[in-house]
Parts: C-alpha cells; structure tokens; sequence
C-alpha cells in the first residue's frame, strides 16, 4: 500500500500536479533525558533544524549541482509558540502563466509561516535535527520570525552575497549564525558542462552552493517523518539519488537523460529515472533486521542494482 | 462571455513564453541511440523484489547481488 502510495505521488508530480496533502506517518523517535515529548509526541523545541525531501523533479536537479552528494533538498527552522510547532522556511513558486522572458523572473515567493505538519505533508519526507551545541534555539527561532514578520522576498538566484532576499538555507544559516551558531560558508559546485550550461541560463551562480544536506548530523537527529514506510526506505531513495549524481557527473551526460522539459521551462523526471528511484527504496523491504538507514550496505545495494538497470558505469 | 478572455489570456501568455535558448533545449533533449548514455534502463530491468540477499552475517562485505549486477 505504501508504496502504491509513492508511486500515486511521483505519477501526479509527472504529471505536472505538484501540490497535494498526505497523512503523515512519524518513523523514527529519538526519546532520552533531554528530548521529552512537547507536541504530539515529539521533542520539539524553538531553533531545531527540518530538512526536508520533495517529490518534485527540482529536488533531482538541485542534488546535481554541489561538488558532492548531499541527502534533502530544502531546510527550514522548527519553532513552538503557545503549544503548537511551525516552521519557517524560505521558498517561491513558479507562475503558472509565465510574463518573463527570463525563466526565474516568474518566481516570487518568500519567508514563510507554516504549521508543522501541513508543512511537512507534500513532501516526501524530513528529519530534524537539534542545532549545534551552544546556540541558543530561541534566538534562532526569533530571528526567522522577524524575516517572516518584515515579509523578507525568496531570493530565486541563490545569492548568499545579498541578504535582502533570503534561500533556503541562507534564512536557516543566518539563523543559527543570531543564536550564536558558528559561521558556515558556502560549498563549491561540481563542473559537468550540460548542467552548467543550464545554470548559466538559468543565471544563478555557478561557482558555490549551499546544499540543504549541510545541516544534517545523525549525532543530532531528533525524528523522522513522511511517506516512506521506514527510514531505511528514505535512505534507500537518497542512495538511488546518489547514484543518479555519480553516473551524471561524466561529461558526456545531459540533463535530457533524468529530466524532460516543458516550453514554459519546468521540468519533469523522465519516467525510467523515477521508476529507478521508487523501486530502490524498496530494496531491503524484506530484510530481518532492516539495515540501519546509514549502513554501507545501503548505498553498496542501491549501486548494483543501478547496475544491473542502467548497466555499469565507471566512477 | 468568458472565453474571449480565456483565448486573450492565452495568446498573451504565449507572447511573453520563457525564452529557452536552443542549446539549453538541446541539452534537455532525449538521448540519441548513439549517445553513451548511463541512465538508460536496460529492457531487461530488475525487479527490487528479491535482488538483494541478507547477508547470514550482517556487513556490507557479505551483501551481495543476486545476479551479474556484481557484488556491491
């Protein structure tokens, strides 16, 4: 059922129908001393970090760009206000009826409020994770607050450099950078001529990224959540994605290979490269124990069947 | 009454398309049969049902394949 489930929703992202609800299941729990339940059932707390995965074509093609293979493709700030848990997070969105000529023109978006759940639903799925040791959370959260309060504009071409529009991870950097969190800089960018060739239409920077995967720390991890069956589904789905990274890397590959582009500039996964991704997620189902989410064999089982899909690819 | 509209909406969302330069539509282009192509699925594709063994001992060095798609 579950994984009817994910293949209903990478078919209704191919199809061009992005946005749609979901239940949301809680996978994984971390539950000691210092993480007690304080919302339905989790241990939230203001200045937490959620990354997140979506089921859209954009979240295949923002893992190409960094000069390594990073997990999750958005990031966001937790925060509990009166009992009840948001997140702030940076995005936009694309025009349906594009007015300009230059495809990222037609995106607007900014800093937003949501709550924690009806965020997390489109996606596929997300972990949070607690902040580094000695940033205080509540600054961190106050601070995405204000951006969110002085209505900060989603900045669509990536520009660390100019804070008057924020990225994702540039709102969660600056963030935990008030909460007393130490500087983290932006990372470089991977050369592969077809994929720079689309960033330089694009015109956003093609000498640094700052990939959402940055923040993720499994000594921090708090919980799990989504539409995969188990974390170990989730981490089977990102070995598929960094599989995907690995064989594109090669000069000779071009974006036509994963992605198929519409005239409006929107891009869909081609479906041989989703159906790769759906069933390596399933790959361990029937394993007894399940291997841990970041086990090597993960990675080592997702390759061979890549293998034995596409056939052998040289690193 | 509202097609008018529709149709006017429509042609002038044409008018102002996103400009996609020929070598970007290019680079989006499918694969031709002589290209080296590393994500094209093979017609004999595997199911995920079954391809992967438990190692008896778990470790990544007893995990392997269960057919010439190579030991991981």
């Amino acid at each position: 059922m579950r994984r009817a489930l994910l293949a209903i929703a990478f078919a209704l992202v191919l199809s061009g129908c992005g946005t749609f609800t979901r239940p949301v299941d809680v996978l994984d729990v971390k539950r000691d001393a210092t993480h007690r339940p304080s919302y339905a059932g989790l241990p939230i707390r203001s200045g937490q970090i959620i990354l997140t995965e979506s089921p859209e074509a954009t979240s295949f093609a923002f893992a190409l760009i960094p000069d390594r293979f990073y997990n999750f493709t958005h990031a966001g700030i937790v925060a509990l206000e009166d009992g009840e848990a948001w997140v702030y997070e940076a995005s936009g969105e694309l025009a349906t009826l594009p007015t300009h000529s230059r495809l990222l023109d037609n995106v607007t978006g900014a800093v937003h409020r949501r709550p924690f759940f009806e965020y997390i639903s489109p996606n596929l799925y997300a972990e949070i994770f607690d902040p580094p040791d000695g940033v205080d959370g509540e600054k961190v959260a106050a601070f995405a607050r204000a951006r969110f309060a002085d209505k900060t504009p989603f900045d669509a071409y990536f520009r660390w450099e100019d804070h008057q529009a924020l990225f994702c991870t540039e709102l969660v950097e600056l963030s935990l950078r008030a909460g007393g969190g130490a500087p983290r800089e932006p990372g470089g960018v991977r050369f592969q001529p077809s994929l720079d060739q689309a960033l330089g239409w694009l015109g956003v920077r093609r000498d640094q990224a700052f990939p959402a995967g940055v923040y993720e720390d499994d000594s921090r991890f708090v919980a799990a959540l989504g539409q995969f069956p188990s974390r170990v589904n989730a981490h089977a789905y990102f070995a598929a994605k960094r599989e995907l990274y690995r064989r594109f890397h090669h000069p000779d590959q071009r974006l036509g290979f994963i992605f198929t582009m519409k005239g409006t500039g929107e891009i869909h996964l081609r479906e041989e490269i989703a159906d790769f991704v759906v069933n390596a997620s399933h790959l361990f189902d029937a394993w007894s124990p399940a291997p841990e989410p970041h086990g090597p064999e993960i990675i080592a089982g997702v390759r061979a069947f890549a293998d034995r899909t596409f056939g052998p690819a040289p690193d | 009454m509202s097609r008018p509209w529709v149709l006017t909406a429509f042609l002038l969302g044409c008018a102002a398309c996103v400009s996609i330069p020929v070598g970007v539509r290019s680079t989006f282009a499918d694969a031709e049969p002589h290209e080296n192509d590393y994500l094209r699925a093979r017609s004999d594709a595997p199911s995920p049902r079954g391809f992967l063994e438990q190692p008896k001992d778990a470790g990544v060095d007893a995990a392997t394949a269960t057919d010439d798609g190579g030991a991981p």
